[in-house]
């Protein structure tokens, strides 16, 4: 007899996972939708999240520091105001040093063509170093000391700073950090529900095929042929599942924006489902699917 | 192709369903397995199958030491062994075809080479016509030979079969024995686990005789098998009815 082709044995196990589909719908319909409703609250919680972290992205990129030297400023001096603010974990890389004509320049672009031609010989320009803080490190109070710290130093005339919201921003902050403990924890929860919903309703599958496997395992089926079905119907249920979960998460997410966008005040713009998390919700939805397969013949095979 | 050496069974309940049973069944022989209820008739074809594991000594099926035999290469081994049982053990939800093709499926061989060989099978056994058929629709003589095709359509050395005329009338269990006769004038080793004194008459191949787990015979039946043929032997067969 001639030996066995990795097309035919494919066939036969895409065969074999249809006639489970077909034999049992219902099962492989639970399992779709308990994947899809797991993958629904996991992806609207990094939904969530992701807002979260850009809203608050947004918000510290206020939290600029702009420190204005003296007009006779020298090269040492500025090292040294470079070099201080390169040591501190609160400042965003990279400081940018602009010369006075640096600044000047930039002012002119602010001002506009018209008010530029203008107003050419009364634009002022100033050395200046400015930074952001990262919001991160708003959790400590120590980003306070740093424009007085500045101010110490020769050369330095005056700093500007917006640290007045900077309070704002720390309860917020908090506020991130606590979901996103939070949610993670739920996620988890959520995950390990869906594991074991999925692998509950494949195991119905299992064992009302029982006697099919009693017969394979007779006329000298090897494990692998018994789970391979077993494994693609938990691909295909993770499959549809996790696309069905992208399609109900882009949704509410597109809505979501759609009415927020209305509330002018907010003037908020909702990142819509991104790329990266498309294909973790995709891979999940799949890993599910076979962690779920996998568990549950695993355990009937081996008792 | 079959010996034992000194085999015994023994359950978790301290049952022994073989003791000491030391058994040679050559290339292409034919022997029924016989004695009455609990002789330890399907234990020893569970042990030929490594469905159960011997306790003590030694089985050979197949070139193949059981005692020693990896639990991943199980498969393989009963790739060797077409077995027959006495509920026919049939997947409803299959037509005869699929239920015969199984067997050759777990193979992994092309569909057009399944298709070849499961209607050459049906058709030796008296079944083409019926290829797509439900088992539900067949007598119980027509699913026994639906087993059967499935036990032989691999061509496997060995056939064994539990009690297969055990649900016939007598007129059928003489069919079925027939075929399982002409099985074995091809080649095949074949066991059949039977108490039907009357069809080891009949057929009169090498009996092998136990009880309570012991052989007490091994030889042909009219040296076996006490009283007048096709009588059933009162003092072994009495607890058939219990």
């Amino acid at each position: 007899m001639k030996s066995p082709s990795l097309m035919s044995q494919s066939t036969l196990v895409a065969r074999e996972a249809w006639k489970n589909v077909r034999a049992a719908p219902v099962v492989t319909l639970v399992a779709i939708m308990t994947i899809a409703v797991s993958l629904v609250m996991v992806g609207l919680f990094g939904f969530v999240m992701i807002n979260g972290q850009k809203l608050m992205d947004s918000m510290v990129q206020d939290l600029s520091v702009t420190v204005y030297l003296e007009q006779g400023v020298n090269k040492e001096e500025v090292e040294e105001v470079l070099s201080y603010l390169k040591d501190r974990p609160e400042v965003a890389k990279p400081t940018r040093f602009l010369t006075a004509a640096q600044d000047r320049q930039r002012n002119l672009e602010l001002l506009g063509e018209e008010l530029a031609r203008d107003l050419k010989n009364d634009v002022p320009g100033q050395p200046c170093i400015e930074f952001q803080l990262r919001s991160q490190d708003l959790r400590t109070e120590d980003f306070r000391n740093i424009p007085k710290r500045l101010m110490e130093f020769k050369g330095v005339e005056s700093v500007q700073d917006l640290l007045y919201i900077a309070e704002d921003l720390r309860v917020l902050l908090a506020l991130i950090e606590l979901t996103r403990l939070t949610g993670f924890i739920l996620c988890i929860m959520i995950l390990a529900a869906a594991i074991f919903f999925t692998f509950s309703t494949i195991k119905l599958a299992v064992y009302a095929r029982q006697d099919e496997i009693e017969v394979l395992r007779l006329v000298g089926a090897t494990n692998g042929f018994i789970r391979a079905p077993f494994y693609v119907e938990g691909f295909v249920a993770g499959l549809i599942g996790s696309i069905l979960a992208i399609a109900i998460v882009a949704t509410i997410s597109s809505q979501l924006q759609t009415h927020l966008s209305e509330v002018q005040s907010l003037n908020l713009y909702l990142e819509q489902m991104p790329q990266g998390m498309t294909v973790w919700l995709l891979g999940g939805g799949v890993l599910l699917g076979l962690l779920g397969s996998a568990l549950s013949v695993g355990r009937y095979l081996r008792s | 192709m079959i010996q034992l050496f000194h085999v015994t069974k023994r359950y978790a309940n301290g049952i022994e369903a073989l003791r000491d049973v030391t058994l040679r069944i050559h290339e292409g022989e034919f022997i029924f397995l016989s004695g009455p209820s609990g002789a330890g008739k399907t234990t020893f074809i569970k042990l030929l199958m490594a469905i159960e594991q011997a306790n003590e000594g030694e089985i050979l099926v197949a070139g193949r030491n059981l005692s020693v035999l990896r639990k991943n290469a199980i498969p393989y081994l009963r790739r060797n062994i077409g077995v027959v049982w006495q509920d026919f053990k049939l997947l409803s939800n299959r037509n005869v075809f699929d239920n015969v093709a199984i067997a050759l499926e777990v193979l992994g061989l092309p569909r057009k080479q399944v298709r070849r060989r499961v209607l050459q099978v049906l058709e030796m056994v008296g079944l083409d016509r019926y290829a797509k058929s439900m088992p539900h629709w067949l007598s119980g003589g027509e699913k026994q030979r639906v087993a059967i095709a499935r036990a032989i359509v691999n061509e496997p050395p060995i056939l064994v079969a539990d009690e297969p005329t055990g649900n016939l009338d007598p007129d059928l269990s003489v069919e079925i024995m027939q075929t399982l006769m002409d099985i074995q004038a091809r080649g095949t080793t074949v066991v059949v686990a039977t108490h039907d004194r009357g069809l080891m008459d009949r057929f009169g191949q090498r009996v092998v005789l136990l009880n309570k787990g012991f052989l007490i015979e091994d030889g042909s039946p009219g040296v076996v098998l006490p009283g007048a043929p096709g009588q059933t032997d009162g003092r072994l067969f009495m607890e058939e009815g219990n």
